[in-house]
């Protein structure tokens, strides 16, 4: 990936590159770690752009565009309904979370206090909500994905031993499972981590896409707290069959 | 002439002194936050920094030459005999106006003149004629500021009344005139003389000097320097010369102002000469307790991190060890899920659905504080066969519709098994090649496999009851149900394999274990769960 990839609003550096992909796997640790812990995480300020606002059913404004961002069939929304939800779920400083779902019957009862089993989490880097992105530049992040060990850079260890530290909680390193499935506009990953409380420890599956979207990179995640071997299968095909579902919102 | 004004002296010290350190911790911080800053961010603050500290140091500089004393005014309010310093204006770049070669090091940067001048002025008013071009003096001896026609007769007056002559070799037909004019009026005793270039340069000076003097300036080879100052050289009485040996202490060499102390070690002999006492240079406490704390903080972190670590290493935790259940000496088949990348043009990297089951699976039992505790200590090969012995035990632990599957599952492991693997899961033997034949498995027989070695395991660890194995004549009812389905000769085979397994191939155990666990699916609920149940009570 070159340094000098031309973007509608200038010039696109390794820097900015190296941006997104922090924020990614921010992301990723924030999601996982809201998961295993009861209690609140902090939601900082905005650093650089202001939240997104939602202009409609599921559809959110980023700058000039409006993305459709559809939940998983059998989901619903519940960062706008419930404020217990959106504290267990956090909120890196680094990104905006524009969406998160629980299984329908889940979200009927949700308790501020209970296991979340099984959710999905939508999220756009905070620098770069009004920042067009190229086929060139995601063809990009995806190459550094599928050829990085984003678990191994230190600036992700020593977020993910801060963020461990802030919630009491100590997390083992990721291990990578593999593709779920790639698409032009799409690439879905999916690791295992173990978080590990006082009297408890949760071994969690996460999938992680990459999705490109109306010049958008968006970062779609589901988490499922490990139950069963099946439970591989289950977010494989939840993540394909949501993420051709938002694909075919945004065409 | 230069214009001296203490007070805005003072001022700009102070700012460049403030500037020097706002760019050294600054910077210093930069790097220390790096991981905060973005790239072009830090380089950014790191050299804007850098520039500030150097304009710093500029700004006290320009301070420090606003804050000297003038030549004149030295000698009207010091009595001692002059220390005269003469030299070509042209050295003042390297000896007095240059920042020394490592100014950052240095935090007062005393410059090799005014390092030369702090010896000197031992010995009386270090003083010197100031070039007047210049709008401020250099650093180090005084200067005295003549009208362009006096100077001659000005450093002559000097020389009437010099304690020491200090001439520093240069080839301008001025200095030479200054060196005939000392060796004319002043005591060879009295003079040094100073070098600082070798080679050609050196062995030009020297055949120049041969014709006033009586002998040949000494040879210089590769030797030890004092700043820019690479030989020092003084006069006996009928003016033939002689190098004096410079020495070297690091334990009197300050970081402000490194060749004082061995500059002074050095002179003894002149001291002496001249009849000065002379008494060794301090020692340079701060340096070596800067230097000592330093590397005790460096040697005390090294201990600590020895420390913290090695116990880490050799006896790391093994509550999260990878033990791996099933074996894993086969080489992994190509993943069928291995797709390649259209972005990228080569294929990303996947684990094979067996290997993602099976870190799914140890990371389940790894969850468990009874399978971490059995295994606590062990290798990964100890760990591996405790884990495989608890699965084993723990089958008959399980429920019956969960052997059923088992059985089910088993079955078709038989089918994609050659017949050495085959025979030996039949008989109750290491298979080597039970991995291969499961990783060729449907994934959700693999799923329901290893789903199966965690209860199993989970069921031995927590001691759950097993239900008692059913009566032989209730086996034997449910395997002639089984017969009566095969042929008269894959009856005989399976009987005979079940009856005496040591006298059986490899080739009639395989094929007398594929018919039952192939056909135990198509028996009553009854017989089949009889079956599978007696099968894990062998």
């Amino acid at each position: 990936m070159s340094a000098g990839m031309n973007y509608a609003a200038g010039t696109i550096t390794e820097e900015r590159m190296h941006q997104l992909r922090a924020a990614t796997i921010v992301l990723v640790i924030a999601g996982v770690t809201s998961v295993a812990v009861r209690g609140n995480a902090p939601v900082r300020g905005a650093l650089q752009a202001s939240r997104p606002v939602s202009t409609g059913p599921h559809v959110y404004q980023l700058g000039n565009v409006s993305v459709d961002i559809p939940p998983p069939r059998g989901f619903e929304e519940m960062l706008s309904r419930s404020e217990d939800f959106r504290r267990r779920v956090g909120e890196s400083d680094r990104l905006w979370n524009l969406a998160a779902h629980l299984p329908s019957e889940v979200a009927k009862t949700f308790k501020a206090d209970q296991d979340i089993p099984l959710y999905t989490k939508v999220s756009i880097s905070r620098a770069a909500v009004e920042t067009d992105i190229t086929d060139d530049f995601f063809a990009g992040v995806v190459k550094q994905q599928s050829e990085t060990a984003v678990f191994e850079q230190d600036f992700l260890k020593k977020y993910l031993a801060d963020r461990a530290r802030q919630l009491g909680v100590t997390m083992d390193k990721p291990v990578a499972l593999g593709l779920i499935e790639q698409t032009p506009r799409s690439y879905s990953t999916l690791a295992l981590t173990t978080v590990s409380g006082a009297d408890r420890r949760i071994n969690l599956l996460f999938s992680t896409s990459l999705l490109h979207l109306h010049r958008r990179l968006i970062f779609a995640y589901v988490y499922r707290i490990i139950e069963s071997q099946k439970d591989q299968a289950l977010v494989e095909t939840l993540t394909r069959e949501w993420v051709k579902s938002i694909l075919a919102a945004n065409p | 002439m230069a214009h001296i004004n203490r007070r805005q002296g003072q001022a700009l010290r102070s700012i460049g002194n403030a500037l020097f350190w706002i760019g050294v911790l600054g910077a210093s911080l930069a790097l220390a936050f790096r991981s905060e800053l973005s790239g072009s961010a830090l380089m950014a603050s790191v050299w804007g920094l850098i520039v500030v500290t150097f304009i710093g140091i500029a700004i006290m500089h320009r301070g420090r030459k606003l804050l000297a004393t003038s030549g004149d005014t030295r000698l009207a309010t010091d009595s001692r005999k002059p220390v005269v310093y003469l030299r070509s204006f042209a050295a003042d770049s390297l000896g007095a106006g240059a920042v020394s070669s490592w100014p950052l090091l240095k935090f007062g940067y005393s410059t090799d003149e005014e390092q030369l001048a702090a010896v000197m002025n031992e010995l009386g008013p270090f003083v010197a004629i100031g070039d007047p071009r210049e709008a401020l003096p250099d650093l180090g001896a005084d200067r005295i500021y003549v009208r362009e026609g006096d100077w001659q007769k000005r450093v002559q007056e000097l020389l009437k009344d010099a304690r020491l002559v200090v001439l520093r070799a240069a080839t301008t037909d001025n200095f030479w005139w200054e060196f005939q004019t000392v060796k004319a009026h002043v005591a060879p005793e009295r003079v040094l003389l100073l070098v600082s270039t070798t080679g050609a340069s050196y062995e030009a000076f020297r055949s120049r000097a041969a014709e006033i003097l009586p002998s040949p300036l000494p040879e210089l080879g590769r030797r030890k320097r004092l700043g820019h100052f690479r030989a020092i050289v003084a006069f006996d009485k009928s003016w033939h010369s002689h190098e004096i040996p410079i020495v070297r202490s690091f334990r009197r060499a300050e970081f402000t102002a490194p060749f004082v102390g061995p500059l002074k070690l050095s002179l003894k002999p002149i001291y002496e000469r001249l009849g000065a006492v002379w008494v060794p240079p301090p020692v340079a406490r701060k340096k070596l307790i800067v230097l000592w704390t330093c590397g005790s903080i460096a040697a005390l972190a090294f201990a600590l991190v020895l420390a913290i670590k090695l116990p880490e290493y050799f006896n790391s935790p093994r509550d999260y060890t990878p033990v791996q259940l099933v074996p894993t000496s086969a080489a992994a088949p190509a993943s069928a899920g291995a797709t390649a990348s259209p972005v990228t043009g080569r294929p990303p990297v996947v684990l094979s659905r067996y290997d993602s089951q099976l870190a799914i699976l140890t990371a389940r039992l790894s969850s468990r504080a009874e399978f971490r505790d059995r295994v606590s200590g062990m290798s990964d090969g100890e760990a591996r066969d405790v884990g495989r012995q608890l699965a084993l035990r723990g089958l008959r632990r399980l429920t019956s519709d969960q052997l059923v599957v088992r059985a089910q599952v088993l079955g078709r492991i038989l089918s994609l098994s050659d017949t050495t693997t085959c025979a030996a899961i039949v008989n109750g033997r290491p298979a080597p090649g039970l991995e291969a034949a499961i990783r060729q498995l449907p994934d959700d027989d693999m799923q329901q496999w290893l789903e199966l070695v965690f209860e199993s395991t989970v069921a031995e660890l927590e001691q759950r009851s097993a239900p008692p194995p059913p009566a032989g004549s209730r086996v034997n009812q449910a395997l002639a149900s089984l017969s009566s389905r095969l042929s008269p000769e894959d009856a005989e085979t399976m009987r005979h394999a079940l009856s005496d397994p040591r006298a059986t191939s490899a080739e009639q155990s395989c094929k007398a274990g594929r018919l039952l666990y192939g056909n135990l699916p198509d028996l009553s609920a009854d017989d089949r769960t009889v079956l599978a149940r007696a099968l894990v009570n062998r």
